[in-house]
């Protein structure tokens, strides 16, 4: 399951708007085409999305550009919030696994 | 011609056959009534509303008394829009409130050419403070307060936020005071006209606070400089902090209206409008303490 792409739905765009990126302080909301539900993102969920977002992708990829973009060492802890994330954003119809 | 150009008898007798059209904001709104708390609470609180006398209204009030038997011992208020009974009678007693009431409503489920917000707005330098909140936050007895120091009120209740340019258009009507706060602005100042009380509504005691001539004349449209979330917090001092941005997004869509019929435009507007703001959260206990700090920040910026 742990290497089964997920993707985001491009008949549903996400409308993103972000404040101080790329500061300690970033943060972000989204608006979701497909739900219009609204949702206000942390930074490091806002870059889960974003990978995925940009194309399918698996977890452990996932893990491996999360870890390289925000300099965290990919342990234990790093996995789990990502699959935690990732669960999450399955449960708000924002991501599902590939086809 | 103004409301208060009528004399009252041939005021009433338009209201009661007629009714009474007249200018509020953007809206044109008719109201016609034979109920003596409707008629005496408009011919004091929207004395210096512009009376129309052409036939395009946007909202056509009716309140009247059922002619049930049940109005030999508990008499009731009956709102129509547009012909539409939306709600159950209410007491009698609530008649005026209730005009207020359902005048939001009609606006709210209406005005769809607006991001509309449960927000009080207040206006100086041309730049409007936003302050959006649930009830019970001291919104509106800070708006009252803020309304009678010198900032010029654009409403109490419904901020229109212009999808076209993101300008707030003014919808100045009576400030609608609750409780404790009816007293509170009484004593605040000799200048507050305040209507009738109704009594024991579901939101308790209720009174409304007349707007101003030039709040209700002045139609110039300021741009969003503030987004301030205040909490009435007892015994605790006026103090302004910074808001997240998307803090703040979340909180203003969480007092929208209309946020869910508007969709992505919403979202787009909302976004302009944090932008566009200092955002803050704002706590207070004591009127002159906030209007000190609102004037004081309207002044460095």
């Amino acid at each position: 399951m742990k290497n089964r792409p997920w993707t985001t739905d491009s008949r549903f765009p996400i409308l993103w708007s972000q404040w101080d990126k790329g500061r300690e302080n970033e943060s972000s909301v989204i608006y979701h085409m497909g739900t219009g539900d609204t949702h206000q993102l942390d930074v490091l969920s806002a870059m889960i999305l974003q990978i995925v977002e940009s194309g399918p992708v698996s977890t452990n990829e996932l893990a491996r550009r999360l870890s390289t973009q925000s300099g965290l060492d990919a342990d234990d802890d790093f996995y789990l919030y990502i699959e935690n994330t990732l669960s999450r954003f399955q449960q708000l119809n924002l991501i599902s696994h590939a086809v | 011609m103004i409301i208060s150009s009528l004399p009252f008898k041939q005021f009433k007798d338009r209201v009661s056959s007629s009714g009474i059209s007249f200018r509020v904001g953007p809206f044109s709104v008719n109201v016609r009534s034979s109920i003596d708390t409707v008629i005496s609470g408009i011919y004091l609180l929207y004395s210096n509303y512009h009376i129309l006398d052409d036939d395009f209204i946007d909202f056509w009030i009716h309140l009247q008394q059922p002619k049930n038997l049940r109005r030999w011992y508990r008499p009731q208020v009956v709102f129509n829009l547009d012909g539409f009974q939306p709600f159950k009678p209410l007491p009698l007693s609530q008649a005026f409130a209730f005009f207020e009431w359902g005048l939001n409503w009609a606006v709210a489920k209406h005005a769809n050419r607006y991001l509309l917000l449960h927000s009080a707005v207040l206006e100086k330098n041309n730049r409007a403070l936003i302050l959006p909140a649930p009830p019970g936050s001291g919104k509106s007895t800070l708006c009252a307060a803020l309304s009678l120091s010198g900032w010029r009120l654009l409403t109490d209740e419904m901020a229109l936020t212009q999808l076209s340019d993101g300008m707030i258009r003014p919808l100045a009507r009576p400030v609608s005071l609750k409780n404790e706060s009816i007293n509170i602005i009484r004593a605040f100042s000799k200048e507050a006209v305040i209507g009738n009380i109704a009594k024991d509504t579901t939101k308790g005691d209720v009174a409304h606070l007349k707007a101003d001539k030039q709040a209700v004349s002045d139609q110039s449209c300021p741009a969003p400089q503030w987004l301030v979330s205040p909490v009435y917090t007892p015994e605790a001092k006026a103090v302004l902090e910074p808001m997240d941005k998307a803090e703040m997004f979340m909180h203003t869509v969480n007092n929208c209206f209309n946020y869910n019929v508007l969709g992505p435009d919403a979202f787009h507007a909302t976004t302009r409008l944090v932008e566009q703001c200092d955002c803050y959260h704002f706590s207070y206990s004591q009127l002159d303490d906030a209007i000190g700090l609102f004037d004081k920040l309207a002044f460095e910026s």
